[in-house]
């Protein structure tokens, strides 16, 4: 082996790890998709690419090797052969062997692996077109990145008996195909580029060419490089803002004011950003061994199923995804080998014959969760317990969940069969062990009959986020977007019992201040973040938004992991900290604070009376709905005055709450028809609308309302107490201000009940 | 003999072995942390790492100190931390101890430069003061 050779071998050998993984995903596509000739093209580059540079450094077995595959991907490229199943396992395993063959070349093992074994993998050559009528075309259509460019292996390659005969003997479709060739093919094949002709006769000397693919190529780099490579950064960060410091100190200068420090600030600035992404890694990368899995498990258990991934680009330190690759893989196994059923159970069932198998990842916080869920017949819990209970547990008093999460314990397996790929004993517990290794937690969702999901929740311990960088207390705090929903407008918010709501869509939404919740500083004003779900949310004000940018968080470690309203933080330009707040965390602390602030409230005494509240808007009736309850009354709730009518009949209420805008009957006809009832005459009526003129407020007195609120003046203390007074309760008789900064509290009833005749 | 760094906090002296400091920080920035527990005056930039700063005060039982113009970088059990010290820490030499420590933590008392000074394990201190449990 020549020196040029020993010294480019090593790089071959990591760069066909990506080529043979390439090979092996397109493969995967090629089976769900026969005939998919961008699949072929692909797979064919990449074989193509793989035998050229193998012969460049000496290793002709696998030249050779990846050159019968170019055979056979060309016969599937002519539509001599079909893609099945079956020939996807040889040239799957083939892939396999060449990896393991290439491996063992890096480990000095020379003999690991039988070429003639592996090449017997393959199917024997079918009569047809040969790779030698086609290799100009291959040339043709790889890309022009340097990659694409090392044809000379392809091209020194003697050519097959079969080629000759191929191109004397075509069969029709490779006729039709050499009679009409593209224009681009026929240029390749009659008239070689100049580059092509060059890289025959004159093999490169120098290096040269090679010297391109180390450029274009990705290298594996140890871990333990890259932190080393992020801490002196760090170390440069600290020294860069050390000589600040001595500007200042010593020189009296500003250091901002000198080019130089400028730009070495830039310089390292980007320098720390782009270090700090070389730890990050898509989940994606995991795509290919996860689909390869999915695809060998339904063979090897005569299952058809479809794989899905939604996520792959969420990114997540490398570590840790390289520690989640075996329990994902397990996950996986266990969905395809015991999750889904038969495809006679499946079509039993009214199911389609076709599973699916879904990874998705997605990002919450400082968090990524990656869910494996597949659509087969879920666990069965009983199953579960009678095994727990076999193996001496006492399951007695276990709730269907924690039976659940019994098939975490170690020996809890369910598996009727033994297969190749799952159920050899070891359960689940080795992969909650696994997770938990990387400070992660597994949980599991049953839908019995329709599925299973697991997910595994692992702490990202150094991401990207999209934050928005905001300022509570004079203090810089990151909130990470993807749980902001929107930014409020402060006169949205009302005060009601306390708490502040603001109407969002229609539904009444808790509003916190941020530098309150806290403990730190408040201060009024300032704009609202709504931050959640699209089901619970809830928005906190903030002194004032700064920026949205990307942030690099590190999750806290050591005796900083248990924080409370702290997420993560970020090592800042000019050396701060920039604190990434806990969304999660402050939302339930936000809901602790209320439920504190309203058990501590004194509950009224008119437990027991019921009230009718009447209003076409889903949020209002809603919020008096809650008012009401937490006053201690029932409440029953009417979307207009015919809905209202009907219920009052059918059961009358101590009370109804209405408002006078409303379809099919408004307010002012359903408290006339409730004063003519014979049965509902004498039912407070109270008045809660929009409406604002005095011509309103007495043509709702004239119908027979016992009270008027207008709905911009409306708190929860205005309501109970206008609401206790119409019922005869005691009350001051006035009513309470709320102290709510967004609105003014004027609420007003009118007349007194006894004014109103019955 | 034991290599040591002294530093005071509350008008008291306290000693950790060399072997254990990294670097002293001087006016070190400390970035406050909203709801955080007794005992943890910030975080702080340390080449790069996120550092907590350690109420030494509370640490000591000796009170809270509010204020931290140095930090002594330490190497504990788990990570590192750092030392919240009202004076410029200083290395010293300790021979024998003159007395011993008043509870789990204080490996004794030295008498250095005229002044007794308490070495401390700052784990041991941690795990036995119930507002720095969070930190053992």
């Amino acid at each position: 082996m020549g020196e040029l050779e020993d010294e480019f071998r090593p790089l071959f050998i990591e760069e066909a790890k990506g080529h043979l993984e390439r090979i092996a995903s397109g493969l995967l596509v090629l089976e769900a998709a026969p005939g998919d000739q961008a699949a072929i093209a692909g797979i064919l580059r990449e074989a193509h690419t793989m035998k050229g540079a193998a012969g460049m450094v000496g290793m002709m077995r696998v030249s050779h090797l990846a050159h019968r595959l170019e055979d056979l991907l060309v016969e599937l490229r002519a539509g001599v052969r079909r893609s099945s199943p079956e020939l996807t396992d040889s040239m799957l395993q083939f892939v396999d062997g060449l990896g393991r063959l290439i491996a063992g070349t890096a480990a000095d093992q020379e003999d690991i692996s039988d070429d003639g074994a592996l090449a017997s993998l393959l199917p024997a050559p079918l009569p047809g077109p040969g790779l030698s009528t086609y290799a100009g075309a291959v040339v043709a259509e790889a890309p022009a990145g340097p990659s694409s460019t090392s044809p000379s292996g392809a091209l020194r390659a003697p050519p097959s008996p079969q080629v000759g005969k191929q191109i004397d003997q075509p069969s029709p479709q490779v006729g039709k195909q050499i009679d009409q060739p593209s224009p681009q093919v026929g240029k390749q094949i009659d008239q070689p580029s100049p580059q092509v002709v060059q890289q025959i006769d004159q093999p490169p000397q120098n290096g040269h060419s090679n010297k391109k693919r180390i450029d274009a190529a990705t290298l594996q780099v140890p871990v333990a490089r890259i932190d080393e490579l992020n801490r002196l950064v760090g170390e440069a960060s600290a020294a860069q803002l050390r000589v600040g410091h001595v500007f200042g100190s010593e020189l009296h200068m500003d250091p901002d004011g000198v080019t130089e420090y400028r730009e070495l600030t830039k310089v390292i600035n980007q320098l720390q950003e782009v270090t700090e992404r070389t730890r990050m890694v898509p989940v994606g990368t995991l795509a290919p061994i996860l689909h390869r899995t999915v695809r060998d498990s339904a063979r090897a258990a005569g299952k058809n199923v479809r794989w899905e991934m939604v996520g792959e680009d969420i990114e997540v330190d490398r570590g840790v995804l390289e520690e989640l690759v075996s329990p994902l893989l397990h996950l996986i196994r266990n969905a395809v080998g015991h999750g889904i059923e038969s495809p006679e159970q499946r079509l039993a069932a009214g199911k389609p014959e076709q599973a699916l198998v879904q990874v998705n990842a997605t990002q919450v916080g400082s968090k990524v969760i990656i869910a494996i869920s597949d659509d087969g017949a879920g666990i069965n819990v009983a199953a579960v317990r009678a095994v727990a209970a076999k193996g001496g547990l006492d399951v007695s008093g276990l709730s269907e969940e924690e039976s659940l999460r019994l098939i975490f314990r170690p020996g809890t397996s369910t598996a009727k069969v033994l297969t190749e790929n799952s159920g050899r004993g070891v359960g689940l517990d080795v992969v909650a062990t696994a997770v938990a290794a990387v400070h992660g937690a597994i949980e599991v969702v049953n839908h019995p009959g329709a599925g299973a999901e697991f997910r595994i929740v692992v702490p990202i311990t150094l991401t990207v986020v999209a934050c928005l960088i905001v300022s509570i207390a004079g203090q810089s705090f990151a909130l990470p977007l993807h749980r902001i929903i929107r930014m409020l407008e402060a006169q949205h918010v009302q005060r009601v019992s306390g708490k502040n709501l603001a109407v969002v869509d229609g539904v009444a939404v808790p509003v916190y201040n941020l530098a309150s919740l806290l403990g730190m500083a408040s201060t009024d004003g300032g704009p609202w973040v709504l931050l959640g779900t699209a089901t619970n949310r809830y928005a906190f004000q903030v002194e004032k938004v700064i920026q949205k940018r990307d942030v690099v968080v590190r999750g806290l470690t050591g005796r900083l992991r248990d924080l409370k309203a702290v997420s993560g933080a970020s090592i800042e330009p000019n050396g701060s900290i920039l604190l990434v707040l806990d969304v999660s965390n402050l939302i339930e602390r936000s809901t602790t604070v209320f439920e504190t602030v309203y058990r501590a409230a004194d509950k009224p005494a008119e437990r027991g009376l019921s009230v009718m509240v009447v209003d076409d808007a889903l949020m209002v009736r809603e919020l008096q709905r809650s008012i009401l309850e937490r006053g201690g009354y029932k409440v029953r709730t009417a979307t207009d005055g015919v809905e209202a009518l009907a219920m009052l009949a059918e059961q009358p209420a101590d009370l109804v709450v209405t408002d006078l805008e409303m379809p099919n009957m408004d307010g002012f006809v359903l408290t006339t028809r409730i004063r003519a009832h014979p049965r509902l005459a004498n039912i407070p009526v109270l008045i809660v609308t929009s409406r604002t003129s005095a011509e309103d407020h007495q043509r709702g007195l004239d119908a027979g309302a016992d009270g008027y609120i207008v709905k911009t003046s409306f708190d929860e203390a205005g309501l109970l107490s206008a609401v206790s007074r119409l019922l005869g309760r005691t009350g001051d008789g006035t009513a309470q201000q709320g102290n709510g900064t967004a609105v003014t509290t004027n609420v007003g009833t009118h007349p007194a009940p006894s004014t109103v005749p019955r | 003999m034991i290599r040591v760094l002294v530093f005071g906090a509350n008008a008291a002296f306290f000693a950790v072995p060399m072997e254990t400091v990294h670097q002293v920080l001087r006016r070190p920035v400390v970035t406050t942390i909203p709801l955080s527990p007794t005992g943890l005056l910030g975080v702080v930039n340390v080449r790069g790492e996120i550092v907590p700063l350690l109420d030494t005060g509370v640490l000591t039982g000796t009170g809270s100190l509010k204020r931290s113009p140095f930090a002594v970088l330490v190497s504990g059990q788990k990570d590192m931390v750092a030392l919240a010290a009202e004076e410029l820490p200083i290395a010293a030499d300790f021979e024998e101890p003159v007395g011993p420590g008043s509870r789990p933590g204080e490996l004794g008392v030295y008498s250095s430069g005229g002044r007794l000074v308490v070495l401390i394990d700052i784990d041991e201190l941690a795990k036995n003061q119930t507002d720095m449990k969070w930190a053992s």
